[in-house]
């Protein structure tokens, strides 16, 4: 099964880029996937994504009233919009519709790890010390998934 | 979309980021006593710190920086900072690194141009501004231009950008522009694949000239809502020319217009942007606001005696005298002729300009890369010295960009300045939304299809947020304010969907 596991963010944009700094982090410990960095969404995003059979997204959330660090797991069906929604571009499910009609070979199983921010809206390379914790955390819950083959 | 009984029996109407909007951005209306629009906001939330980020660095490590402020527009940041740290250093590139680097400009157009107007602009007008929210996207556009539409959409896209990619090292995040030039360049096979592709994308543009001609313009009722005075303001425009004022995206003078179309100012940004632009701050606003500094900042208001200025590819076309391309010259010249001559001040006309400048970036990518000295190995002078300050000015899709360095005789970053297109163009979205809003919206009378069309007034700008205010200082907006008719704060609401 080819796999991709993709972090998304900025990561100049402090507890934007967590996504990136969890992947940078899985490449070194994991091997026999595939890992990428991407900025980008809507239909960037679902380029990236033809050819596999199972991805694994890392990106940060912003949540109303949520709790910096906590970690979602979420299907494309459970995120409304998904970083990045951008006058610019479309959303995360319009943009798999439309790789799934035109592009042909979209991932049959698609799951996200969202990490709720604390600061995403500064300019800095390090994270905010709540979304650094949970870093290893999802690191160890994607390590497993990997390992149970699910 | 939610609605709101604020102090006073004001209605608010916050339109939120649920469709195209990003979440950084948002759009208040607020009603009067009769359910008619009193005043109407387009506001941005402010992303922090990057002077302070930037400060301290070498300067030659900006072009590789500031491609990160934005995942929408990487490449016009990192041509602009390109030229800006070519003057920091005191280095012309050399003349095959100039075109390398206008060809991935160009390319990056094409890939910019595409996402805009199949997936924004499409869907209000292939599919309709009333239609379904679930319907108006890319895949409602596809289904009703056929099918291979889709396909052909992906590889046009796919090729602009491996040209970049080619060029630029990287197509997302470009890499390749250091001071005085590019660091690699291009071999003889990579050429032959360019021209392969870029003469795909020519034909692409054709097609897409062809598209817009046959859905949009066939249908009256979509030319009466573009020229409707819906969406009309007289302003000055701005964009940047070659030496016989054709468009340039990378390179030329940057050439203002009045709003009856007569030239008003042409200047080298490098040596004299300051002279021309100020920037007017608005206490409800993060994202300043830049004006003609020789007319006046007189609110936002258009017509002749007010500095505001719009930017991007209406304002281009506007602004220019045509394109130094064949194709989209007679396209340039049929709009002109269509919408009653030049000046144009329909903002739903930014569309067809779009896919004008679509056609133009393919066949300049063409030309460029028939160029015979465009795999030369000459693609650099080295700098020698340190002046301390430079400006870089390039278009980007969505407008005129400015980036301007200050460093130490060493190189390293003391201060910086950056003008984003979106920032260029503030007043002029604002006023769209507000005028579109009181045009579209009475009695209390606002449904999906109404605000759809509000929102169409912004989106025609193409605006991106991402980047827009990162340099200001401040706190995080809150999600609504309510403003008296002195645009007195006396009341807040935190956003509610």
């Amino acid at each position: 099964m080819k796999t991709l596991i993709l972090g998304i963010g900025n990561p100049i944009l402090k507890d934007d880029g967590v996504g990136i700094h969890i992947v940078r982090e899985l490449k070194k410990e994991v091997k026999g996937v595939d890992f990428e960095e991407a900025s980008v969404s809507g239909l960037e995003l679902v380029e990236l994504l033809k050819g596999y059979d199972r991805v694994i997204i890392v990106d940060a959330i912003k949540t109303e009233n949520g709790k910096p660090g906590r970690i979602y797991r979420l299907t494309p069906d459970e995120i409304p919009t998904m970083h990045g929604i951008s006058p610019h571009d479309v959303d995360f499910r319009t943009a798999l519709e439309f790789g799934e009609k035109f592009i042909g070979t979209m991932p049959k199983k698609i799951d996200i790890y969202g990490i709720e921010v604390d600061n995403a809206t500064e300019f800095g390379e390090d994270l905010t010390p709540e979304v650094a914790k949970s870093v290893p955390l999802v690191i160890k819950k994607i390590k497993k998934e990997l390992q149970n083959g699910s | 979309m939610s609605e709101k009984t604020a102090e006073g029996n004001k209605k608010e109407i916050v339109i939120s980021p649920v469709t195209r909007l990003e979440g950084h951005a948002k759009i208040d209306i607020f009603l009067n006593d009769e359910g008619n629009v009193e005043d109407a906001y387009f506001q941005v939330v402010e992303l922090k710190g990057f002077e302070r980020f930037c400060q301290g660095r070498p300067a030659e490590e900006m072009p590789r920086i500031v491609p990160r402020i934005c995942g929408v527009c990487p490449n016009p940041h990192h041509m602009a900072s390109g030229k800006a740290v070519d003057m920091v250093f005191g280095v012309e590139p050399t003349e095959t690194a100039k075109k390398l680097r206008e060809m991935s400009l160009n390319a990056h157009y094409v890939h910019s141009h595409i996402a805009h107007f199949y997936a924004l602009a499409g869907p209000d007008f292939i599919v309709g501004p009333t239609a379904d929210p679930s319907e108006r996207n890319i895949v409602g556009v596809i289904n009703k231009v056929g099918l291979e539409v889709g396909g052909q959409v992906i590889k046009a896209r796919a090729d602009a950008q491996k040209i970049q990619e080619i060029i630029s090292g990287r197509a997302t995040h470009p890499i390749n522009n250091l001071p005085g030039g590019i660091a690699k360049p291009i071999t003889s096979e990579q050429q032959k694949e360019i021209e392969e592709m870029s003469k795909g994308l020519v034909e692409f543009g054709k097609f897409t000239l062809q598209i817009f001609e046959d859905v949009v313009l066939k249908n009256k009722d979509y030319v009466d809502i573009i020229t409707g005075d819906i969406y009309q303001h007289k302003t000055y425009y701005m964009g940047t020319v070659d030496k016989n004022n054709k468009v340039n995206f990378y390179d030329g003078d940057v050439r203002v217009v009045d709003p009856d179309g007569k030239e008003f100012a042409k200047f080298d940004a490098s040596k004299e942007y300051l002279d021309h632009i100020a920037e007017h701050v608005e206490p409800w606003s993060y994202l300043k606001f830049p004006f003609l500094k020789n007319i006046g900042w007189k609110g936002l208001v258009d017509g002749k005696d007010s500095g505001v200025y719009r930017v991007a590819p209406l304002a281009r076309l506007n602004a220019s005298d045509g394109f130094s391309t064949p194709v989209a010259q007679e396209a340039y010249e049929k709009m002109y002729e269509v919408l009653g001559g030049k000046p144009v001040h329909a903002t739903l006309a930014m569309h067809w300009a779009r896919v004008i400048e679509l056609m133009y970036a393919a066949e300049r990518t063409l030309e460029l890369i028939q160029d015979p000295e465009i795999t030369s190995n000459d693609v650099r002078n080295i700098p020698t010295d340190v002046v301390g300050e430079g400006v870089g000015q390039v278009e980007a899709p969505r407008g005129t960009l400015f980036h301007h360095y200050w460093t130490d005789e060493e190189g390293i970053m003391k201060k910086l300045n950056i003008i984003v297109a979106t920032g260029n163009n503030n007043a002029g979205i604002c006023m769209s939304v507000k005028r579109a809003a009181e045009k579209l919206i009475k009695n209390f009378k606002v449904d999906q299809g109404i605000l759809n069309m509000v929102e169409m007034a912004f989106r025609a700008y193409d605006p991106c947020f991402a980047c827009a205010t990162h340099t200001l200082p401040g706190h995080m907006p809150l999600e609504v304010k309510i403003y008296d008719s002195n645009h007195n704060l006396y009341q807040r609401f935190s956003r509610f969907d």
